[in-house]
């Protein structure tokens, strides 16, 4: 019925079925892909050992002991961020991601942001939007991938590579996804995660496709340890400055925050915490913000002095304070709603704990110039080696960390491609209007017969449109929502089909038993530009001719009265060339842009479908 | 003056940027006449009045009422067909009335519903634009030549033929500007027949204390309105109600000038003079919220004060304002009886609505106090308009 438009939940069953169904799919392409690296391993493993024999070898090339071990600090941050994406792209899984995440989390994090922040994310939400389940499924596998990269390939290039993919993803969910950050938005504050965990993601990835030889002197470490002084103590400042509700208590912008935590579902002994902190907020907000202040600018200060021990004494005053904030202050970051990941405090402090680390902790092999210089790009058996292909020096290690990056690399690009292919798709996932309205009902039945008056005056008849597919809707004229919208699915469906457009007719018949004079359709028709469409027609007739075609297609046209809408069932018909029903869809536009587009799709495709049978 | 005031303790230049110079305080801009209105024939009364979920524009459900000269019940009868959301527009004539639909959502044209049965029956009928959200925006006489004005949105007005089979354009605000310069025209304000036909087209004048009001004659369109004097010299105007009987020209206008704002009533019989009543000062907290006129001139309004107060006064031709006893909580518009207000005082309808319930309320005979006499509940199809 126009205006009875009804939302999805973000639990509707066939969304939340088709998306684990596509996370299964693409888990056995995951699958087959891991087992072609693996038979590939083997593959270059046995020709590698015909070549060998063939020189007179009788042994693979064994690998020695790395003369430079990999770097403590990128250690720490290879495998932290690691695991990080991995969590990551698990929370990503939750049955609530593919129809939540825009609604509960993308725009929330865009609403107190500028306008063309919003705009900006806007365009990214909808990508999501129109390809809820592809869009879901994808970050999935890019995140879990990207994890399992940084995890499997310690040193060299592919190591190197994982680190720019964690920084290109990172930027994209910064960007896109947590409306970067919140850094534009008026509330910006650390406490709630500013600049956006994300973007500690990013500097992580940034510090890992460094060259290990960045690591090799302390200044990396002295660097990372001033930019985050600099950071805290700016968060500092922003969180001291006044007229920003953070000096306040009750009704204060720290205590709104801790309350809306405190009422998302957690586990109970989380939420008497959370609850206790609320109170001391609101009691002593004032309290609360100065302790804030002061402890971000002293341990800013601290990492900023780029010596060892005030650098150590700060973050050791740091990683409480996190895990505080963390706890008390972010709710743990995925706990209720539609989480994503663990929010800003866990990256920050492994970031800043790495930094400290490679400030102190520069690798021994490296300390020793000669030994740096013998070492090779590849663990190899020297003698062998000479003037052989890389193919031939590989060790069984450099082999298999090779095929497992190769391996994480096609997890990503499993997910990434058909992301990348959503993205420039212009049509919407038919899904979303079978969600709202159900599927189609296939049919083979003859379709009832009218002959009627069209816009300009013309006799129509549905035999005279035989040997055309025919999408038959019933429109009322004088609608103020839904039949619009109808109107303009049928239209965007009509320049879908491109020049299968010739063999289709979309027919409308008035579905208001008082306005329905040609007066009115041509209104219409003007109204939605669908006078531009020469295969459109909007038929009317007697009030008699009418209500026998409304029966005949068991569609209800009910009269309400005081002010209302004439109530109408919303239908669509799609009729082959030899008269017959083949499909009925429901065809209610839905609350937003996205579903009327989705419908537009899956009225193409059955349309192509009677087309092509 | 609150803004003015203000306006003194900001920078010249803001002065300027925020348009509170002088032109500004000595006329103001135009005022939306209130959709809430009725208007009353020798024959029958009609009432709109907003109902549901006010709060809410999709689930605010415009209804008409009429009742007949005698009767002592309001009858719902809100021609059917269609989603009156954005208002209804309401015109009479002695035993018909047109009604037309404001646009809501995605509709972009006005169907119309007329009715030669109080309202028992429609016939739609059909414009080929969006009418103008004042209350007559819509004048129709079967008598008349011109057949049916219509105001549609961009400054048109449109000229019917007998039946709606076809409309062209009568006269545009741009036009009847370069008629009265001294006006300034704001917009179209009304419409209305005289009784020999011609158009009465009412505008907002910018200044010059003049009340837009233009006729055509030999297909020339001329100023017949006229120039306040005293203290409304100089000041904007907005034509809330024109309506035109046989016997009687009705304008109910609202004067602003210095942030002083106040209600004029004007009548003119044929082509005698205007008669000028002393015009109503207004605070300048209130804000006028429904208007009612009847064939005999008889005018009322209801009026909202700061704080959901509000009051309603009440004049005949030549006579003065008078205000009336305080009103029932909720009450949102009046309507006058068909034909003349009786001579031993005034005989006033006020309307309260809340969600689906109607309550009708009269004056007592004293004139001191307001008495119930209808109760109804209007059954709306919340959601049904999205």
């Amino acid at each position: 019925m126009p205006g009875m438009g009804r939302s999805l939940q973000t639990g509707n069953t066939l969304i939340v079925s088709s998306f684990h169904t596509a996370l299964f799919h693409q888990f056995i392409v995951v699958f087959v892909l891991g087992a072609l690296c693996a038979v590939g391993f083997n593959v270059f493993r046995t020709v590698q050992y015909r070549r060998l024999k063939a020189h007179g070898r009788a042994a693979f090339p064994s690998s020695r002991p790395e003369p430079l071990p990999e770097p403590m600090a990128r250690r720490i941050l290879r495998i932290g961020f690691g695991a990080l994406w991995i969590f990551d792209g698990l929370l990503q899984i939750q049955s609530s991601m593919p129809l939540g995440l825009p609604s509960g989390v993308i725009q929330p994090a865009a609403s107190t942001s500028p306008g063309w922040v919003q705009h900006l994310v806007n365009s990214g939400t909808s990508i999501w939007s129109n390809h809820p389940i592809q869009a879901a499924s994808a970050t999935v596998w890019i995140q879990v991938g990207i994890g399992l990269w940084l995890l499997v390939a310690p040193r060299g290039r592919w190591s190197r590579f994982g680190g720019f993919a964690s920084v290109g993803w990172g930027l994209v969910v910064w960007s896109f996804g947590e409306a970067f950050g919140g850094i534009f938005s008026p509330g910006a504050t650390w406490l709630f995660g500013t600049p956006g965990a994300v973007l500690f993601y990013c500097a992580a990835g940034v510090l890992i496709a460094l060259p290990e030889r960045a690591y090799a002197t302390p200044r990396l470490g002295r660097g990372v340890l001033a930019l985050s002084g600099v950071f805290l103590i700016g968060m500092a400042v922003l969180q001291a400055w006044p007229g920003r509700g953070f000096w306040q208590g009750r009704g204060g912008t720290l205590a709104g925050m801790v309350r809306s935590m405190a009422h998302t579902s957690q586990p109970g002994f989380l939420s008497s915490w959370v609850s206790s902190f609320e109170n001391l907020v609101a009691a002593h907000g004032w309290a609360v913000n100065l302790f804030a202040v002061l402890a971000l600018a002293t341990i800013g200060g601290l990492l900023l002095s780029g010596r060892p021990r005030p650098a150590l004494a700060g973050l050791i005053a740091l990683v409480p304070l996190c895990i505080a904030d963390w706890v008390l202050v972010e709710d743990l970051g995925f706990l209720g709603g539609v989480g994503t990941d663990p929010n800003s405090m866990l990256p920050m402090a492994l970031l800043f704990v790495a930094g400290y680390v490679a400030m102190v902790r520069v690798p021994a092999a490296v300390q020793k110039p000669e030994l740096a210089a013998q070492a090779p790009a590849l663990a190899a058996d020297g003698s062998a080696a000479q003037g052989a292909g890389w193919w031939d020096r590989a060790s069984l290690s450099y082999a298999v960390r090779t095929a497992a990056a190769v391996a994480a690399l096609a997890i990503v690009l499993v997910g990434a491609a058909p992301m990348a292919a959503v993205a420039v798709n212009g049509n919407t996932d038919p899904i979303l209007s079978e969600a709202l309205n159900g599927s189609p009902n296939t049919l083979e039945l003859p379709a009832p017969h009218f002959t009627l008056t069209d816009q300009h005056g013309h006799t129509v008849s549905l035999a005279m449109l035989r040997g055309h597919t025919v999408a038959l809707t019933f429109l009322d004229p004088v609608c103020t929502s839904d039949c619009p919208l109808i109107a303009q699915e049928f239209r965007q469906t009509d320049l879908q089909l491109g020049t299968a457009a010739r063999n289709v007719d979309f027919v409308a018949i008035v579905a208001n038993p008082i306005y329905r004079s040609n007066s009115f359709t041509n209104a219409f028709d003007s109204q939605e530009s669908m006078n531009r469409l020469p295969n459109w027609y909007f038929l009317t007739g007697s009030l008699s001719q009418l209500q026998r075609v409304w029966a005949s297609y068991g569609v209800l046209v009910n009269t309400l009265g005081a002010g209302a809408m004439i109530a109408h069932s919303d239908l669509a018909f799609v009729i082959d060339g030899r008269g017959r029903e083949r499909d009925v869809l429901i065809d209610d536009p839905g609350p937003t842009q996205t579903f009327a587009s989705s419908f537009s799709s899956l009225l193409l495709g059955r349309i192509n479908q009677v087309l092509n049978s | 003056m609150r803004v003015p005031l203000r306006c003194l303790g900001v920078q010249a230049t803001l002065l300027a940027l925020l348009g509170c110079g002088l032109a500004a305080t000595s006329a103001q801009a135009a005022v939306d006449a209130p959709l809430v209105s009725a208007v009353s024939t020798s024959t029958d009364s009609w009432v709109t009045l907003p109902m549901g979920d006010i709060s809410d524009p999709n689930n605010t459900f415009w209804e008409l009422f009429h009742t007949a000269p005698g009767s002592s019940h309001w009858s719902l009868v809100t021609p059917p067909g269609v989603a009156d959301n954005g208002g209804l527009i309401e015109s009479a004539s002695a035993g018909a009335a047109l009604v037309g639909v404001l646009p809501s959502q995605l509709l972009r044209f006005s169907p119309l519903a007329q009715s030669a049965s109080g309202g028992s029956s429609w016939i739609p009928a059909f414009l080929p634009g969006a009418l103008s959200p004042v209350p007559d925006a819509l004048a129709d006489e079967e008598a008349s030549p011109e057949g049916t004005i219509a105001l549609v949105r961009g400054g048109r007005a449109l000229s019917g033929s007998v039946g709606f089979s076809s409309w062209s354009p009568l006269v545009t605000a741009a036009e009847l500007s370069r008629v009265s310069r001294d006006c300034s025209v704001l917009g179209l304000d009304g419409a209305t027949l005289l009784p020999s036909g011609a158009p009465l087209i009412a505008t907002g004048c910018r200044r010059g204390g003049r009340v837009g009001l233009f006729t055509r004659t030999a297909a020339a369109w001329r100023n017949v309105g006229l120039t306040l004097g005293g203290p409304l010299r100089g000041a904007a105007t907005t034509v809330l109600r024109v309506q035109s009987t046989a016997a009687t020209t009705t304008v109910l206008a609202l004067a602003s000038i210095g942030g002083r704002r106040s209600l004029q009533a004007l009548w003119r019989s044929g082509s005698a003079p205007w008669t000028v009543a002393r015009p109503l000062a207004i605070g300048s907290g209130a804000s006028v919220r429904s208007t009612a006129v009847n064939s005999a001139g008889d005018v009322a309004v209801l009026l909202g004060g700061t704080g959901g107060t509000g009051e309603a006064v009440d004049i005949a031709p030549t006579g003065a304002w008078k205000r009336l006893p305080r009103l029932p909580a909720r009450t949102v518009g009046a309507a006058l009886p068909a034909g003349p207000l009786p001579s031993n005082g005034p005989d006033i309808d006020v309307f309260t609505v809340d969600g689906e319930s109607l309550d009708v309320f009269s004056l007592t005979p004293s004139g001191e106090a307001w008495a119930k006499f209808q109760s109804s509940q209007i059954p709306l199809a919340y959601g049904s308009s999205g």
